[in-house]
C-alpha cells in the first residue's frame, strides 16, 4: 500500500544547520575543559570552556559511565568493547576515557590521542595541542 | 756592559717653576711620591717595557705656563702629555707616562725636562730571553692574534725563547691561561739559554664556545695577551623527509629532517607548515597544522645529530587538513632554507558520519564531513520504508552551494562541515525507517550507507 507522505521540503531547510563538527569533549594537557571538532584525522581543539562544579560533575558522571561501555586498556594495546578490535596504544598511554559517540580518549603524560571505534574504522589518531 | 747615557741636567730644586709647579711619581694605586732631582724607574727584562706615570702639580695661586715637556735617552719615551704650550691653573694637574724598554741588559738614563728644569731618569735591562711568534720579538704589551677559527677545530702555535744577548740567561717558568689555551708538551721551563741559543715550545688552541676568546702566555713575569675568534660550525644542509609525497585530507603524516652529516653546531631552527589551496580558496584551515606547535614548531640541532629530533620522537606528526592544495613544509636552520611539499588532491565530499533520528513526526538528518574543494552544491535526500522501498518522488534534493559558502567564509575549520536537517513527515512516519544521503560537488559524488531510524 503506497501511502502519501508529503516532505515540506522548504521548511525542512529552514530548519537546516550548518555548524562545526563536534566530536566531543577532553580535559586537555593543562586541566581545562575544551571542545574537540573535527572529523577523523583532521582535528581542532577549541577554545576553553567555562564550567561550573555541577557541569562537571556530570560531564564526568557520563564519561565514567560510557567509558566502561567503549573501551579498555590491557597492558599495551586499546580493546575496543562493541568490536573486540585490538589496537597498539603509543608509548607512555596510561588511561582511556571517552571523547564522544565513537570515539574514546588515550591519554599519556605528554599526548593525547582519539580513537575511532566505529566497526571497520577502528585506528588511532594523535591530538593536536591547543593553540597557545 | 754598563751603559752610562752622558747626560747634563739642570739642578733640581723642590720646585720646578718660580715656586709653583711640583713633580711627582704617580702611582695607579699608590701614594704620590715627589721627584727631586732624579728618578728610578723599575727595571725590566730585556726587549720589555715598564711605564711610569709622573704628575705635575700648581701649587701657587697663580697660573703657569708649561712650555717645554720632553724626555731624552736611549729606550725613554713619552705618552699622554699635553699640547705645548698649557696653561696649568692653582691646583690643577697635568698627568704624562713615561715608557722605558730595554733594548739590551744594561743601565740606562735620559733626560726629563719641564719647562727649564731637567730630572734624570735612570732605569736598568735586566738579561733575560726574548720570546718570539711569527718571526717577531714580542713585548708585554702586544697582543698575539691567533686568528679565527670554528668551535671544535684546533690551531697549534710555535713560540721560541731566544737569546740574543750576550750572557746566559735562564727561564724559569713558562705558562698559559685561559679557557681552550694550553701548551702541547710539558713547559719548556726551567731551561737555562747561552748566547745564541733557543728554546721552542707550542701552544694549542681548541675553543670550547664561539665566541671572542682571551688568555694569557706567561714567561717567568712577563704576560703577553692572547685573543682569537672562535666561530659556530656550519651547520650540515637539512632536507625535509616526508613519510609520503601525496596523501589525502583528513589524514595524519609523519615527517623528520635530516642532516646531511651529524652536526658540529648547536643551532636553532624552526619548520614551517603553509598550505597554498587550489584556485582561490581562503586558507582557513585550523587543521592543517603540526599536532604540536599550529604551523610552526621550533627545535634545536646539538652537536652530532643526525636528526632532529621532536620530543621523544624523532619525526614530526602533521595533519593534512580538508583544503585541497599543496602544503609546503620550510625547514630555517644554520643559514639554510630547505623546502618539501605533498599535494592533496581534490575530492568528492566526504562524508565522515551520518545519523538520522525520529523525533515525533520529524525526521532529523545529520551528516558531518568535508569538502576539501568548497564547492557542494547539492545535497539529494532518498526516504525509505520498512520493506527497503524508496519513497516516490525520491531523491530530494536541495540547492546549497549559497548555505555552504556563506558556512566557508565565517568557518575556521578548512573544509569541514555538520550539516543538519529536518524534515516534518505527513501521513504515518514510522513508515519511513531509513534515508540516503548524496552530497555533490565539483569533483562528484559521495553517498551515505542506509541510515536506519
Amino acid at each position: 500500500m503506497r501511502f502519501g507522505i508529503l516532505f515540506l521540503v522548504a521548511a525542512a531547510f529552514i530548519n537546516a544547520d550548518i555548524e562545526r563538527p563536534l566530536i566531543g569533549t577532553i580535559r586537555d594537557l593543562a586541566g581545562d575543559l575544551r571542545p574537540v571538532y573535527g572529523v577523523a584525522g583532521a582535528f581542532v581543539l577549541g577554545d576553553v570552556i567555562t564550567e561550573d562544579a555541577e557541569s562537571a560533575k556530570s560531564a564526568s558522571n557520563r564519561e565514567s559511565a560510557r567509558a566502561e561501555a567503549e573501551g579498555t586498556l590491557e597492558g599495551d594495546e586499546v580493546v575496543i568493547r562493541r568490536t573486540g578490535v585490538r589496537l597498539r596504544a603509543p608509548a607512555g598511554v596510561s588511561d582511556v576515557e571517552t571523547l564522544g559517540k565513537g570515539w574514546l580518549l588515550l591519554r599519556s603524560p605528554s599526548r593525547l590521542y582519539a580513537v575511532r571505534t566505529d566497526a571497520g574504522r577502528e585506528e588511532i589518531y594523535a591530538l593536536p595541542e591547543a593553540d597557545k | 756592559m754598563k751603559r752610562l747615557a752622558s747626560l747634563i741636567f739642570a739642578a733640581a730644586s723642590c720646585c720646578l717653576a718660580a715656586g709653583q709647579l711640583q713633580l711627582f711619581q704617580a702611582p695607579q694605586n699608590g701614594t704620590e711620591q715627589l721627584v727631586t732631582g732624579s728618578w728610578e724607574l723599575p727595571s725590566v727584562q730585556t726587549g720589555d717595557s715598564v711605564s711610569t706615570r709622573f704628575r705635575i702639580r700648581n701649587t701657587g695661586d697663580a697660573a703657569v705656563s708649561l712650555t717645554a715637556l720632553r724626555v731624552a735617552g736611549t729606550g725613554f719615551s713619552m705618552t699622554g702629555q699635553p699640547s705645548l704650550p698649557h696653561i696649568v691653573a692653582p691646583g690643577t694637574n697635568v698627568d704624562f707616562t713615561i715608557i722605558f724598554r730595554a733594548p739590551d741588559s744594561g743601565s740606562y738614563s735620559a733626560n726629563l725636562l719641564v719647562n727649564s728644569t731637567g730630572i734624570l731618569l735612570r732605569a736598568s735591562g735586566v738579561p733575560a730571553a726574548t720570546v718570539h711568534w711569527n718571526g717577531t720579538a714580542l713585548t708585554s704589551d702586544t697582543s698575539i692574534d691567533l686568528g679565527r677559527l670554528e668551535r671544535g677545530s684546533e690551531t697549534v702555535s710555535r713560540f721560541e725563547l731566544r737569546n740574543g744577548g750576550r750572557e746566559t740567561v735562564g727561564v724559569n717558568s713558562v705558562s698559559v691561561e685561559g679557557v681552550g689555551f694550553s701548551l702541547t708538551a710539558p713547559s719548556p721551563a726551567p731551561v737555562v739559554l747561552k748566547p745564541g741559543e733557543s728554546a721552542t715550545f707550542d701552544l694549542r688552541l681548541r675553543p670550547l664556545t664561539s665566541g671572542i676568546l682571551t688568555g694569557k702566555l706567561i714567561v717567568d713575569r712577563r704576560e703577553f695577551r692572547l685573543t682569537a675568534t672562535a666561530t659556530e660550525p656550519q651547520m650540515p644542509r637539512p632536507a625535509v623527509i616526508l613519510d609520503s609525497g601525496t596523501l589525502r585530507s583528513g589524514q595524519q603524516g609523519r615527517l623528520s629532517i635530516r642532516l646531511a652529516s651529524p652536526s658540529k653546531a648547536n643551532v636553532k631552527g624552526r619548520i614551517r607548515l603553509d598550505l597554498r589551496p587550489y584556485g582561490d580558496v581562503k586558507d582557513n584551515d585550523g587543521a592543517a597544522r603540526f599536532i604540536t606547535g599550529g604551523r610552526s614548531v621550533d627545535f634545536e640541532v646539538k652537536e652530532g645529530d643526525s636528526i632532529i629530533r621532536f620530543g621523544a620522537d624523532g619525526e614530526l606528526i602533521y595533519q593534512t587538513g580538508t583544503t585541497a592544495g599543496t602544503i609546503v613544509f620550510t625547514v630555517e636552520a644554520g643559514g639554510f632554507t630547505e623546502q618539501a611539499s605533498l599535494t592533496v588532491a581534490p575530492e568528492a565530499a566526504m562524508i565522515d558520519r551520518g545519523t538520522a533520528a525520529r523525533s515525533g513526526s520529524t525526521i532529523d538528518v545529520r551528516v558531518s564531513g568535508y569538502d576539501n574543494t568548497r564547492t557542494v552544491s547539492e545535497v539529494a535526500f532518498t526516504f525509505y520504508t520498512k520493506t527497503g522501498q524508496a519513497l516516490s518522488g525520491m531523491p530530494i534534493r536541495v540547492a546549497v552551494a549559497r548555505d555552504f559558502a556563506s558556512w566557508w567564509t565565517s568557518s575556521t575549520l578548512g573544509g569541514m562541515y555538520s550539516l543538519k536537517a529536518s524534515f516534518p513527515v505527513t501521513g504515518d512516519a514510522a513508515q519511513v525507517t531509513a534515508v540516503e544521503v548524496q552530497l555533490t560537488n565539483t569533483s562528484g559524488t559521495t553517498k551515505t550507507e542506509r541510515l536506519s531510524f
